[in-house]
């Protein structure tokens, strides 16, 4: 069984043409900017959004373990005493409080992907595994991959490249496009910002392509954190200098997903200023990459 | 838009309601002038007289003319149909003035004169007779208080040979039937004295512009004056010669319909198609530039809105179908479809409806040129599909020619060019209404509910019993209604227009060449019906979570201290979400509907009614009617309209709507056609890529057979308003790279972010 966060379909930027995206949960990086705060955690986890909580108090009546309180008006969740029974979740007129994090076969996985793939045929989609990080969750990873594959749906990994490199290695097979992410060169940089050095990710980068895996390396660009010259330049160097060249998709960074960190109980860590990058600033990040004889696109 | 063309547009929106007088006085002095004259003559000579006397206007710098009143954008009264004793039309529409307003404005002798005479009044008696205390549909007071419609005539033979043609073949047809055929030398007398009215008036236009002409000191405007007054003196006599010609004519027709009788949804159907050999002819002698082109075309789209039949604020009935395929499989795109649609692209009108026709050979070009409408804001076009309409007409025994000559009447039904007459009319079955009806019955003679229905058939063969009785009622109030209209509200103008009445001397309130009177099932609420037998199968009868009783008493509380009972009620999978736990029971209710409308006999005697799940805005006015429904609805909640998904239930995106609706049985069941709306936000369109992965999708919809697609592209104002009732908004989806999240849960910071960056709708 996998631990599922969401399965979005009709993904328009997972890959080439219509996909079903299937995030996993569970992902060992940390990056500041995370915009999918609820697929860190390898666990089921409550969240709660304020705004559309019409404090009815049905919660409170059918929680067991006194997670919601309200005081004043307010309702606070108390995240910690919270076993994620889901029966807040189901009280809930407001769909207010949900559950993110489902435990589902590769079979009940497949049968949803399954159901889009007229659309897949037509427009050259298909299933994007993402998440987290797929590769927290290899077995079942692996399993899903295949299976798709077998039913000859187009398969893309989205992926940080953080995983063991026998691990990775692993996926060759049963993968059609790997879409990788490199949000760092510098190793302390990288460490600061994601949490764990890049050793593995740009060891599994230089190896898939080196045995023939078509490759999109991702490069989030957030300002003021991995968009100087510098560091680009760097990264641009070291995915030309791969061979073959693969092309580079740039990915301005957005702050979209910062109410899920108030809904998880969880701080947002990014400077309030971070916002979209400028598009000045996307071009210039476009030239470096070009400079270096590299192929950018911003779309699949 | 040059600034003639903004003027013109713009002004519209500061026009104040008026009711314009001169119609109900001219109709009433012609019905007691002529009144020894059989019904369909006087109605005739009433037209005519209208068309002589009733006060024109052109505006300032407008290059289109023909009006239904004597000022712009003042309401139209037919008093011969009804005085607006009902409340129908305001209602529907939420339109601020309606009947009580038009009635305050007229004499009270004019009112005491048709108290008794019009349709509705003699409808009214006639139900009293025959129906007794039982109250009729609510359909069946608009049915009587309009005039037929839903339907696109064929202009091009009065466009080649003018309404002079028109009345020789009528003039030829008189004299076959003169010795035998009271009742169609009758009619044809009567189609020959509205043509002479009609060309009565293009001529009192042609004076108007010539009078003008003399007045004005702009030379160019002169010219422009001098040029309409040639036209229209030439197009009703000799045909349209030119493009601008072929606009005018096809206007000024649509106009006299519309003086005629007070139908809904007359549209002109295939403007691209029909205008489009007058274009090339003038472009291939110079004599059109593509800037003059657009400005004429701007011209006409902008005579809809300023002469809407519902006034400045009414809901939009009229509609124009542009592209499509012919019979042969030619793809029929012209410079016209990419003109017309550029057109209503500048002058961003709620009206009128812009349909494109899709199917596998449509050029992407002309998809990227509807991608930018709707990126533009504009709500429009709505793809029509030729990969399945045409089969679903050949299906019913339409011919194949005709077939592939279908359009959109503007309401939400399908119509073929001058040969169709699939009136909207037909009535309905009422559908989650009858389930809440059954519900509520049983309960009330005493027994439980519970023992009433012990299994989930039980209660579907219940409510299939009741369909059918509604059915069969509103076929008869439907034949009631046919009866009248067949007497007393003719309308031998429009039917020149159509195929067969002439040819048979009948008007079209007898028939026209095709019939197909189409029913209704249930206007709107069609997926709240699946979406309640979906969760009252799985919550009572499956997982006896719920009693069908306590059901029953949630509902009538409108689930106040019933809160758990909605909610689990409200998780049951929704129809819209590629959930075969709902999907299932489509063709067990499509089944229910066919029987529930086999055999019964429509309103002009032939033709069998066929199903229609279209609804242009019916849906929140029976919403606001009934009470909560079990699939959660709160009670006056507005219903799903046509096949969309139930209000915020979709949660899966396009592709699994779309999956949803393609198991319906589109070209076995749905003859009528269904309407499906999706709302995007405009990112989806900002880039090549995604707009590419769109047509993939409706490619992969269109060819399984699906019906309809309008894609909205949400507004700023929508936005605005999903900020304060996200409750309304829940399946509006954000998407960009590996994020994908619903509108309404994003911190309200960058909502702001995404509605700055969102277009204005139309008006």
């Amino acid at each position: 069984m996998g631990l599922i966060a969401n399965i979005q379909r009709f993904s328009l930027h997972d890959g080439p043409g219509i996909r079903t995206t299937v995030f996993l949960k569970g992902c060992l990086l940390n990056c500041l900017w995370c915009q999918n705060p609820e697929t860190l955690s390898g666990r089921p986890e409550l969240m709660f959004t304020r705004r559309l909580c019409a404090l009815c108090r049905l919660c409170e009546r059918v929680c067991e373990r006194q997670a919601h309180e309200f005081e004043d008006g307010v309702h606070r969740v108390r995240y910690e005493l919270c076993a994620q029974c889901g029966k807040c979740v189901a009280a809930c007129p407001a769909e207010a409080l949900g559950i993110v994090g489902a435990e589902m076969s590769v079979g009940d996985v497949v049968d949803v992907v399954r159901k889009d793939r007229d659309f897949y045929e037509r427009s050259g989609g298909g299933v994007t595994v993402s998440g987290g990080e797929a590769l927290m969750q290899p077995d079942f990873a692996l399993a899903l991959l295949a299976a798709c594959a077998r039913e000859a749906i187009h398969t893309a990994l989205d992926t940080s490249g953080y995983a063991p490199p026998e691990v990775f290695a692993s996926f060759l097979d049963v993968v059609n496009l790997f879409l990788f992410d490199i949000k760092a060169i510098d190793e302390e940089r990288h460490k600061r910002l994601a949490g764990a050095d890049n050793a593995w990710i740009l060891q599994n980068l230089k190896s898939i392509i080196g045995r023939g895996a078509p490759v999109i390396v991702r490069v989030p660009l957030v300002p003021g954190f991995n968009d100087d010259a510098e560091e680009l330049r760097r990264m641009a160097e070291v995915v030309a200098a791969l061979s073959p060249k693969p092309t580079v998709q740039l990915l301005p960074h957005h702050d979209y997903g910062r109410h899920k960190y108030e809904a998880l109980g969880m701080s947002y860590r990014m400077p309030e200023e971070t916002r979209r990058p400028a598009p000045e600033s996307v071009e210039a990040a476009k030239a470096i990459f070009a400079q270096h004889g590299l192929t950018v696109i911003e779309e699949v | 838009m040059n600034a003639r063309v903004k003027r013109l547009r713009d002004e519209i929106f500061t026009w104040k309601d008026t009711v314009c007088p001169h119609r109900p006085r001219i109709v009433t002095e012609a019905y007691r002038k002529y009144e020894s004259d059989p019904v369909v003559v006087k109605r005739a000579k009433a037209l005519r007289d209208v068309l002589e006397q009733m006060p024109i206007y052109i505006r300032e710098g407008n290059l289109i003319v023909g009006a239904p009143t004597s000022t712009p954008g003042a309401w139209i009264v037919y008093p011969e149909f009804s005085l607006g004793t009902e409340k129908i039309v305001q209602v529907r529409h939420n339109i601020h003035v309606g009947n009580d307003f038009i009635r305050d404005h007229l004499p009270e002798d004019l009112k005491d004169y048709w108290a008794t005479r019009n349709c509705y009044a003699r409808y009214a008696a006639y139900r009293r007779e025959c129906f007794g205390d039982r109250n009729p549909p609510s359909d069946s007071w608009y049915m009587i208080s309009t005039a037929l419609g839903h339907l696109t005539v064929d202009f091009r033979e009065t466009l080649e040979r003018g309404l002079t043609g028109v009345s020789e073949r009528a003039r030829r047809r008189l004299e076959e039937v003169r010795q035998d055929d009271p009742e169609g030398a009758a009619f044809l007398r009567a189609v020959i004295i509205a043509a002479e009215g009609g060309i009565a008036f293009a001529n009192r236009y042609a004076q108007l512009a010539e009078e003008t002409a003399a007045r004005v000191s702009d030379p160019r405007r002169k010219q422009e004056l001098q040029r309409m007054a040639e036209g229209l003196r030439r197009i009703y006599v000799h045909g349209a010669r030119s493009y601008h010609d072929a606009l005018q004519s096809v206007w000024l027709s649509n106009q006299i319909m519309h003086i005629e009788g007070n139908a809904w949804s007359m549209s002109p159907g295939r403007v691209d198609q029909i205008c489009c050999p007058y274009f090339q002819r003038d472009v291939a002698r110079g004599e059109l530039t593509r800037e003059q082109a657009l400005e004429l075309a701007e011209c006409f789209l902008i005579k809809f809105k300023e002469n809407s039949i519902f006034g400045m604020r009414g809901a939009p009935t009229q509609c124009i179908t542009l592209g499509g395929r012919a019979a042969d499989g030619r793809d029929q795109t012209n410079e016209l479809t990419y003109l017309f649609l550029e057109a209503a692209r500048e002058v961003k009108l709620a009206e009128p409806l812009i349909h494109v026709r899709w199917h596998k050979g449509i050029p992407k070009k002309l998809m990227h040129a509807c991608f930018d409408c709707l990126e533009a804001g504009l709500g429009m076009p709505m793809f029509l599909n030729d990969e399945a309409t045409p089969e679903g007409f050949m299906n019913l025994g339409i011919e194949r020619e005709a077939a592939f000559d279908y359009t959109h009447v503007g309401c939400g039904e399908l119509g073929i060019t001058g040969k169709l007459q699939d009136s909207a009319l037909g009535g309905s079955t009422g559908h989650i209404a009858v389930l809440v009806q059954v519900l509520r019955r049983k309960r009330s003679n005493g027994k439980s509910l519970d023992q009433a229905f012990p299994t989930f058939e039980d209660l579907l063969a219940a409510v299939r019993k009741q369909m059918r009785a509604n059915a069969e009622h509103s076929a008869s109030v439907n034949r009631a209604v046919g009866h009248i209209h067949r007497q007393f509200g003719q309308i031998p103008f429009t039917s020149a227009f159509m195929h067969g009445c002439i040819e048979r001397a009948r008007d079209l309130t007898v028939r026209c060449q095709y019939n197909f009177p189409s029913m209704n099932l249930g206007g709107g609420g069609f997926p709240n019906f699946v979406n309640s037998l979906a969760a009252i199968r799985q919550a009572v009868y499956r997982d006896h979570a719920l009693t069908l009783g306590r059901v029953v008493e949630a509902i009538e509380a409108d689930f106040q201290g019933f809160e758990d009972v909605r909610a689990v009620l409200a998780r049951e999978p929704k129809f819209g979400n590629d959930d075969d736990r709902v999907d299932d029971l489509l063709p067990v209710v499509e089944q229910m509907h066919a029987e529930a409308i086999a055999g019964l006999k429509g309103p002009r005697n032939d033709g069998r009614y066929i199903a229609t799940g279209t609804v242009a805005t019916g849906h929140i006015d029976q919403g606001r009617q009934l009470i909560a429904t079990p699939d959660g609805r709160h009670a006056g909640r507005p219903m799903a309209a046509g096949m969309n998904a139930a209000p915020d239930t979709d949660r899966n995106g396009l592709t699994a709507l779309l999956n949803s609706v393609q198991k319906l049985n589109s070209t076995g069941h749905w003859f009528g056609g269904y309407i499906l709306n999706f709302n995007i936000l405009p990112d989806v369109l900002a880039s090549e890529k995604s707009r590419e992965k769109l047509m993939m999708a409706l490619e992969s919809y269109f060819m399984r057979k699906g019906l309809n697609l309008q894609m909205n592209c949400v507004s700023a104002d929508m936005l605005r308003d999903a900020q304060h009732h996200p409750e309304d908004y829940r399946s509006l989806m954000v998407r960009i790279s590996g994020y994908n999240d619903y509108f309404t849960m994003l911190d309200p910071g960058i909502q702001e972010e995404i509605i700055g960056r969102t277009a204005h709708g139309v008006k």
